[in-house]
């Protein structure tokens, strides 16, 4: 089977020199392909969200090649690669706070500058991704008045706005209780397997870890 | 554009950011106040400099053209002095204009022109080159200029002897002169800012000008006060219907020491509270008080001179008169005087029979209808001791007077204007005066001469040219108005022709007029090109009015100050904007995690700079459009504020000789699109700086940190 590739990193490193020189990551290579779940496990300070941030291009490799949807990132398209092809989803859900779940769904459709008034094509993919996670009613609703669990819905609907090729999800579970968690982890697969999108997810929660295809543990900036 | 939904979201105000919200709400007022007090300031001293522009060169023209040297040494005017056709007479620019010939020589009848006179400058095809009609020509042709007219000028200078006779009734007749050197201007009939400033004539002007309307000019250039002889009677007749042709008289007074009642106006009964006045005791006089009740008034500023009285009821019946006080009724002579108080005023119509009988002042007549506390006075009276205190003076006329007026005064026709000054065969040219000399005491009909001085083979002659006061004028701030005197074209040109032409680059040019001041660069080098394809560039120099000898220094001050202004408007701008940069940076960092998750989402630099420079932009327009509109309510209500500073502080705010009677209001565009721009630019500029921080955020470092 001849799958596209979502994520290929090759000899990935990065070195933090403030507040001393740390070796952080020390050349990873990752090919994740379509439609692949991805979870990777490690220790607390093994740069795991580090990590993430590299292969998300929210942070600059200090040496490495790093391709998404079989384009290789430079400084110039980060942005737009960003906005394309990625969806991120964090620990503390990261909603913009005065505005809505909807209109905070549709903000990456806004960043990509497409038109998201009422009875446009992202509008109704933003209602359609919000009917997914069971939110419906709630899309009106400012970001500041939903529960942990909802915001982090509503964060995994944005992640998915602008129809992107990988996911990446930094603990998604970490900061909700175990019943939520389990709510949710299944929910983020589920949506994943149903648009084929590949997916990398950073966590402590070996059910999780479980229920992804392959398994890396980070250690000594390496994974194994 | 999520960037500006952001900008937005940031800048509403709420409670959750007091801090910002507080910073951004002064920001905005103070760039609010700082607008308003810009546009304000600008938009009156733009008035003011306008209006003072205007008055500056009322007596000049926006474009002047004069002759150069060149042009005096030149064949073409000096022929004119050895030629028979020209009566070996130099002539004006204005005569040349007219002149038939161009050149006037004639070498069958003159004698040979001077050997150091320059070569004729000549055409092509061998005629002489007419500078003048040229000139005409060149200004001829010029399009696009609405209002344009050109006029020569002429202007000299000559001492001003005006002989200020008062003949105040009851006192004794005062005679003054008063003696000036003055420059003398000719007027230019359609010159619509002069018709601007003239000053109408007031009741003292036609008062004066009727009591000197009969004064023969014989021996008016005397310098010793002497009795005036009077016109003969036909003359009188028709000097007075000439003037009661153009002023409808409507109300007489009173002269400062009363007016002996004829009593003639009387009915057979009638009753008057009337004070007494006694000497020795013996009845002098009674006075009679406009209303009952100011007899207490009368008396007590009677009894202040030391003059002994009592208040009394003066009985009328059957044309006796008795005199009611404390009990006892006293016959009295009819010969006693009665007198009505100074200064009382009563409307009246001229009885136009006795204007066709009169040879003199004193024979007009009046009918009168006056209620004296409450007792009608019918009939006739003579003009005689009475003043005029209010009547209707013609001097703006559609077409031409059937009585020309003694004053200046405007025929308009449409758009086209034309002023007049009269002359008059026996009072002689009539000349338009600067406010000045109304201020020192000279009234129109006030009669005098200009004296010059004329070579004559043997000796130097003085010259007098009688004139009489024709009105006044406001020159405005030009420094030379106070003593600018304008006279007829004529006037100027025959004692201009005394002198010596080349003295003064001011005695002779063309004066150029049109609506729009803002065209006078464009026309000068339109003209200048003009001139230099005519081959005539090196006769004349043409100036605008910022280049004129008296008015150079005030409008380059003026330009000067503007430009300092703007310079001090700009830094208040800046500092108020730079409000803006404090107020974002907090805001930079309160929002720091919102920038992480923009950025995660796609956001790229640029539109998280865009963002905080927006919020800076907006916040920048906001304050000048509240500025604005609150200068804008100013300007509208300017009076009414200023008049309460002034009431506040007790004396005028602005001085009226400075400031004119009402200061500008209009609002000045220029000064709006200045805020605008400086505004948007400046906190744009604050902005920058900010946005610069923000988008130098890492997201990977913000979102690390979390």
């Amino acid at each position: 089977m001849n799958r596209k590739i979502a994520l290929k990193a090759q000899n990935l490193h990065k070195t933090f020199y403030h507040p001393i020189k740390a070796s952080i990551i020390r050349g990873i290579d990752l090919t994740v392909h379509q439609g692949e779940a991805v979870a990777i496990t490690g220790r607390s300070g093994e740069g795991k969200s580090t990590l993430l941030q590299l292969l998300g291009a929210l942070e600059t490799p200090c040496r490495g090649v790093l391709e998404i949807a079989e384009q290789p990132v430079t400084r110039l398209n980060k942005s737009k690669i960003r906005n394309k092809h990625i969806g991120f989803i964090f620990q503390f859900f990261h909603l913009l706070e005065d505005y809505t779940a909807l209109e905070n769904t549709l903000m990456p459709a806004c960043i990509a500058r497409r038109d998201i008034s009422k009875g446009s094509e992202a509008y109704q993919r933003g209602q359609e991704l919000l009917e997914h996670v069971g939110l419906t009613e709630r899309a009106h609703f400012n970001a500041k008045l939903l529960s942990g669990g909802e915001k982090q819905r509503v964060a995994i609907a944005r992640a998915f706005c602008n129809d992107p090729d990988i996911i990446f999800a930094d603990e998604p579970s970490g900061n909700l209780d175990k019943e939520t968690a389990a709510q949710i982890h299944t929910l983020l697969l589920d949506v994943a397997r149903r648009g084929n999108k590949s997916i990398v997810i950073v966590t402590h929660d070996p059910d999780l870890a479980g229920l992804c295809h392959s398994n890396y543990i980070l250690q000594n900036g390496l994974l194994i | 554009m999520f960037e500006l939904s952001i900008a937005f979201k940031y800048l509403a105000p709420r409670r959750r950011q007091l801090s910002v919200s507080i910073i951004s709400l002064i920001s905005i007022l103070v760039i609010a106040l700082v607008v308003w007090l810009i546009v304000v300031f600008f938009s009156v001293t733009h008035g003011l400099e306008k209006s003072w522009i205007q008055k500056l060169i009322a007596l000049t023209a926006p474009v002047r053209i004069t002759p150069t040297e060149a042009y005096y040494h030149s064949y073409y005017y000096q022929a004119d002095s050895v030629s028979a056709e020209s009566n070996y007479t130099l002539k004006t620019i204005g005569e040349k204009l007219i002149a038939a010939q161009t050149d006037p020589y004639d070498e069958n009848v003159d004698g040979e022109p001077p050997k150091h006179w320059n070569a004729p400058d000549r055409n092509l095809d061998g005629s002489l080159k007419d500078p003048v009609k040229l000139a005409f020509q060149a200004i001829g042709s010029l399009t696009g200029v609405p209002g344009l007219t050109a006029h020569d000028f002429e202007m000299t200078v000559s001492n001003l002897r005006l002989r200020l006779v008062r003949n105040h009734a009851g006192e004794e007749p005062n005679q003054a002169f008063l003696s000036q050197a003055a420059y003398v201007g000719s007027l230019e009939p359609d010159n619509a800012s002069i018709v601007q400033a003239l000053l109408p004539p007031t009741a003292e002007d036609l008062d004066n000008t009727l009591s000197m309307l009969t004064v023969a000019s014989t021996n008016i250039q005397e310098d010793n006060p002497e009795d005036l002889p009077q016109l003969n009677a036909r003359l009188a007749k028709e000097q007075l219907q000439r003037f009661f042709g153009s002023v409808r008289v409507k109300e007489l007074k009173t002269p400062p020491q009363g007016w002996m009642l004829p009593k003639r106006l009387l009915p057979a009964h009638a009753q008057f509270t009337v004070v007494v006045a006694l000497k020795n005791d013996h009845i002098i006089k009674l006075i009679v008080p406009a209303h009952a009740n100011e007899a207490v008034l009368i008396q007590k500023n009677l009894e202040a001179a030391k003059q002994k009285t009592y208040i009394g009821q003066l009985e009328i019946v059957n044309g006796e008169m008795k005199l009611l006080h404390a009990d006892i009724a006293e016959s009295l002579p009819l010969s006693t005087p009665l007198v009505i108080e100074q200064g009382v005023s009563f409307p009246v119509e001229l009885a136009q029979a006795s204007l066709e009988q009169a040879s003199h002042i004193r024979d007009v007549r009046f009918n009168i209808i006056f209620q004296l506390q409450g007792v009608a006075l019918k009939g006739e009276v003579s003009y005689g001791h009475l003043a005029i205190s209010q009547a209707d003076v013609m001097h703006r006329y559609q077409q031409s007077p059937q009585h020309q007026p003694l004053w200046t005064y405007a025929i308009q026709n449409g758009k086209e204007i034309h002023l007049t000054i009269p002359s008059d065969p026996h009072n002689g040219d009539g000349i338009l005066l600067p406010k000045s000399f109304k201020e020192a005491g000279t009234l129109m009909g006030d009669r005098g001469y200009l004296s010059y001085f004329a070579p004559t083979i043997s000796s130097v002659q003085e010259q007098r040219l009688p004139i009489y006061v024709a009105g006044f004028y406001d020159p405005g701030i030009i420094p030379i108005g106070g003593k600018y005197v304008l006279a007829t074209q004529e006037v100027t040109s025959l004692i201009r022709a005394s002198h010596n032409q080349e003295d003064t680059t001011l005695s002779n040019g063309i004066n150029i007029r049109f609506d729009n001041l803002e065209q006078a660069d464009q026309i000068k080098a339109e003209l200048q090109a003009a001139f230099d394809k005519a081959g005539i560039a090196r006769y004349w120099r043409i100036e605008t009015y910022r280049e004129f000898d008296f008015t150079k220094d005030l409008i380059q001050q003026l330009h000067s100050e503007r430009n300092l202004w703007t310079l001090i408007a700009t830094v208040i701008i800046i500092v108020a904007c730079s409000n803006i940069i404090s107020m974002l940076i907090i805001l930079v960092n309160d929002k720091k995690l919102e920038i992480g998750i923009l950025r995660s989402m796609g956001a790229s630099s640029t539109s998280i700079a865009l963002i905080f420079g927006l919020c800076g932009m907006v916040m920048g327009m906001v304050g000048s459009m509240l500025g604005m509109s609150l200068a804008i309510l100013t300007l509208h209500n300017l009076q009414g504020l200023l008049d309460l500073i002034s009431r506040l502080q007790g004396h005028q705010l602005f001085n009226p000789v400075f400031y004119g009677n009402t200061l500008p209001s209009e609002v000045s565009v220029e000064a709006l699109i200045f805020v605008v721009i400086a505004t948007t630019i400046i906190s744009l500029l604050a902005g920058l700086i900010p946005a610069a921080k923000a988008s130098m955020l890492k997201p990977s470092s913000i979102l690390r940190s979390e």
